[in-house]
């Protein structure tokens, strides 16, 4: 067996577990996120670790609500479209004919949209009274990610249902949903698991994307994405100030990719 | 001839995705609050005008009836006026930006296919050797850096440090237009040619383990024609077929660059009617957006049994 310790798994580890400490704490660790604590386009200091931004807050603390937006609209989102998605998926094999096709047929159906458009629609369309717009991003992403998992959890559950333990449990008299959540879907958690953190770095993106649009979270909430877009202005005269949130975005995205690789590697031996 | 079935087929599928997209855009409007009426009514109007206004303006009929008007109104490309402005007719500025994302989306995807098959092939034949490593982390940058992340450090270092291309698209432009667009299609292309790259690689060590490419060694086929006419060929089906899907995340790829460097695309267009509210004119950038990958992705498809004999055989 070759089951030697990754590195990058437990280098993508460390940086999570760090990261929803910075998302926790971070925000008001030294200064609150909202609070202009200083000049504005300070450098880096022992005051200010990560300096101040155009109008004097603290980058530290807004870096780090960044972190905690995108982990809550990445986990939310991530919640909403694994539950539908395994719901869609083991339907659309389980299901009864009537309620079988429509269900294939819409999942395929938004393949048709390229990438995150369907979300800009939807984003485009909706009503603007919304604050910071966090809802509106949760429930466009949430509508965009779920095919994707629904389409893997189909594929799954059509070889799994066929494979000797689930025959002989319904042999036994199981019923569909029984077989289901006792022999087929404990099959899944490590696939899901695993292609749940690759997602996860999409919709963190894919949330940054649109708040860099000027789409997505809008300011005063800060977003890393539209941090990156607000810091553009400052690039000539002050540019670490982009650095950072380019920076921990980017880790960020390696990190959840690092995790996600390690432990598909590890729930599926035949690609290891 | 036998193909025509399969490409009729293929054909009648694009056009069946076509009318979903419009579908959904139409019902993005149908479900968003306000209608034309009352934007066009203005914010002081009574409930009395707004709703002789709908009348008017035949709101007042059912959805499916006013769906089947707009998709015959969209394939006459009469996609309504714009709400904002001069309220000019939506074509009309579809027309105006289309060409700009066209351009900078056709030569990224030809940049990428292109550089990602030549280093694909040579991290493939150097397996395991320095260059494949190199590819390799660079391909997995590539795939990874976010676009809005990589625009800006570039623009960062080229532009401001080196002074050597320009920041943005301007409308004074002092040199040719091809210095204003290398770094928005190196950003565009990044993640495409990283993608393809991968592919590339492993489908060329696919093709090196096939009988026919060990048959041409023993026979002693020189390196270079072995890769160009026995290898490459039954290795490019796998990356042609992913140009459709890399299309489409640069079509996505191309409203961050053309916000980022102010290039007057469909993409900006689309962000600034968001911003305005402006919905005929979201729901045409996001429906010709739509309507730019399927046709892509109709052409590559298309394209695969015409250029593979194997596929064209299994569908006959």
């Amino acid at each position: 067996m070759k089951r030697k310790a990754n590195p990058l798994l437990w280098f993508g580890v460390g940086y999570l577990v760090l990261l929803i400490l910075f998302a926790l704490i971070g925000p008001y660790f030294r200064h609150h996120y909202m609070d202009k604590v200083g000049l504005p386009l300070l450098p880096a200091s022992s005051q200010f670790w990560f300096g101040t931004d155009d109008q004097g807050r603290d980058v530290f603390a807004r870096v780090a609500y960044g972190a905690r937006t995108s982990l809550f609209v990445g986990l939310t989102v991530q919640a909403v479209a694994i539950s539908l998605g395994v719901l869609v998926g083991v339907l659309g094999v389980m299901g009864k004919k009537w309620i079988r096709e429509p269900l294939l047929r819409i999942t395929d159906a938004m393949f048709a949209f390229p990438d995150i458009l369907l979300a800009i629609l939807i984003i485009g369309v909706w009503p603007r009274a919304a604050e910071n717009r966090v809802v509106p991003v949760i429930i466009a992403l949430s509508i965009t990610a779920w095919p994707g998992v629904a389409r893997l959890v189909k594929n799954q559950v059509a070889t799994l249902k066929d494979r000797e333990f689930a025959v002989a449990a319904t042999a036994l008299g199981a019923s569909n949903f029984y077989v289901v959540t006792r022999h087929i879907m404990p099959h899944l958690t490590g696939v899901l698991l695993a292609v749940g953190m690759v997602d996860l770095a999409g919709i963190i993106l894919a949330e940054s994307a649109l708040s860099f649009l000027g789409i997505g979270v809008t300011a005063p909430t800060p977003s890393w994405g539209n941090m990156i877009n607000d810091a553009r202005a400052y690039m000539s005269s002050n540019p670490v100030l982009i650095l950072w949130p380019c920076l921990v975005l980017s880790l960020t995205i390696f990190a959840l990719n690092f995790v996600g690789d390690a432990l598909r590697a590890r729930s599926d031996p035949k690609s290891g | 001839m036998s193909l025509v079935k399969p490409i009729l087929r293929r054909i009648l599928y694009a056009c069946i995705t076509l009318l979903f997209l419009s579908f959904v855009t139409f019902m993005a409007d149908e479900m968003a609050p306000g209608d034309q009426a009352t934007v066009l009514a203005g914010e002081k109007a009574t409930l009395q005008t707004v709703v002789e206004l709908r009348e008017k303006l035949g709101l007042n009929r059912p959805w499916p009836v006013r769906y089947g008007e707009y998709v015959a109104n969209a394939a006459r490309l009469d996609f309504g006026t714009s709400y904002y402005g001069t309220k000019e007719p939506v074509i009309e500025i579809i027309k105006r930006v289309l060409p700009m994302t066209i351009r900078i989306a056709f030569i990224s995807i030809a940049v990428a296919a292109l550089l990602g098959v030549i280093l694909g092939t040579l991290a493939a034949i150097n397996r395991d050797r320095w260059p494949d490593r190199l590819v390799l982390l660079g391909s997995t940058l590539g795939v990874t850096i976010p676009t809005f992340v990589l625009a800006p450090l570039l623009v960062l270092v080229f532009a401001l440090k080196l002074d050597r291309l320009p920041m943005t698209w301007t409308t004074d432009r002092v040199a040719p237009d091809f210095y204003y667009l290398i770094l928005p299609v190196v950003v565009l292309a990044a993640r495409p040619t990283a993608q393809l790259t991968r592919l590339a690689r492993a489908s060329v060590i696919d093709a090196f383990q096939q009988e026919f490419v060990k048959l041409a060694v023993a026979k002693g086929v020189r390196p270079f024609r072995l890769i160009t006419k026995h290898v490459l060929p039954n290795a490019m089906m796998p990356v042609l077929t992913a140009l459709g899907t890399n299309f489409g995340f640069l079509l996505t790829g191309s409203f961050i660059v053309e916000r980022a460097f102010l290039l007057p695309g469909v993409g900006r267009e689309a962000i600034e009617a968001i911003q305005k509210g402006d919905t005929p004119l979201i729901q045409a950038t996001t429906l010709v957006a739509g309507m730019l990958f399927v046709l892509v992705n109709l052409a590559v498809d298309l394209a695969v049994p015409v250029l593979d004999p194997r596929v064209r055989e299994a569908q006959v």
